[in-house]
């Protein structure tokens, strides 16, 4: 179960405690950086709005009601700024392999390698596919499948119902489906 | 159930946000027709590859950024602190002027005035200079700055 900060951790940000907020950062950087690595493709990129997310949370944490839960509010922000810089900009696809220390496992058989090499391919064609996707569709299939939230909690984050969610989802998830199929099947 | 519902569900069964009952309809569609089950296993096949593509731990350092960009623009630790340099700032203004005044006062007290009147115009100007060592056309405003 994913970890979440407490109110007593939450109202001492909201007094600017920035000793507090290290911690709220301390528990929730790993996803809110996988959530714009997705989203970017690009390590550089990720780190730009993972920074941004969690200053643009710390000026705004007075304004946390308690409406939702602080991760679902969070992510929000986080999904927010990756969707504006996307709405700016085509999202930098970034091989992998390329950031250092990735999904690299130390070579030591023919065997090893040529899995390795498959894997890395199977990576990219993923990577390739969710960077196709419609913004919107991408957003919610990130935090499906790649972030593993609930529908309901997908609805707050983006603003829509749960069965929006669902029909995005599968629109999102056939069309990156269809795009690894052959690389699949072969 | 038919095709049609079946493909509307798969994505949620498969992320397990269906009812029981669904997922029991689904399962069972899925027995009796390949190609939904061959469908299923496509689908379970690319969210898996999906998944692992899911990106690792943030690096280190990112926290010394965001520290960076807080101390510029975010709130203080303390409010007491700031209130009390302000306090100490405004102390100091008060100090430089309660002297300047204090020395207006005494130039005003020992020195001697003399009254002057003047026609400006259709009106009758009446000009008090105070008579001291300092310079003779001293009015208050060029006191001060001999002070």
């Amino acid at each position: 179960m994913e970890a979440q900060a407490d109110i007593v951790l939450i109202a001492a940000c909201q007094q600017g405690d920035h000793r507090a907020f290290r911690q709220v950062f301390e528990i929730y950087r790993d996803r809110v950086f996988s959530l714009c690595r997705s989203m970017s493709g690009s390590d550089e990129d990720a780190e730009d709005l993972t920074q941004d997310a969690f200053v643009a949370a710390f000026k705004g944490v007075g304004g946390f009601r308690g409406e939702s839960s602080f991760g679902t509010w969070l992510y929000r922000i986080a999904a927010n700024r990756c969707s504006a810089e996307l709405r700016r900009r085509k999202p930098r696809f970034q091989e992998i392999g390329e950031a250092e220390g990735q999904n690299v496992l130390p070579l030591s058989t023919r065997g090893d390698q040529e899995q390795q090499l498959v894997r890395k391919e199977l990576l990219q064609r993923v990577q390739a596919a969710v960077a196709d996707l419609p913004e919107s569709q991408r957003l919610i299939f990130v935090l499906g499948t790649q972030m593993g939230m609930r529908y309901r909690e997908i609805g707050e984050i983006v603003g829509c119902s749960e069965d929006a969610v669902k029909v995005r989802i599968h629109r999102a998830r056939k069309r990156v489906r269809d795009a690894l199929k052959p690389y699949m099947e072969s | 159930m038919n095709r049609a519902e079946f493909e509307r569900h798969l994505s949620a069964y498969i992320d397990d946000e269906l009812t029981v009952e669904l997922r029991i309809e689904m399962e069972a569609f899925m027995d009796a027709d390949e190609a939904a089950r061959a469908e299923f296993d496509s689908h379970q096949a690319a969210w898996e590859a999906a998944q692992s593509s899911v990106g690792g731990a943030a690096p280190d350092g990112l926290w010394d950024g965001i520290e960076a960009s807080l101390g510029s623009e975010g709130k203080s630790e303390t409010s007491m602190d700031d209130l009390a340099l302000m306090m100490r700032g405004l102390a100091s203004e008060v100090q430089d002027l309660r002297r300047e005044v204090q020395q207006l006062r005494a130039e005003l007290a020992e020195g001697e005035w003399e009254e002057g009147r003047e026609a400006v115009g259709g009106d009758i100007r009446v000009r008090s200079t105070i008579v001291t060592d300092r310079p003779r056309h001293g009015t208050v405003e060029q006191l001060r700055k001999f002070s």
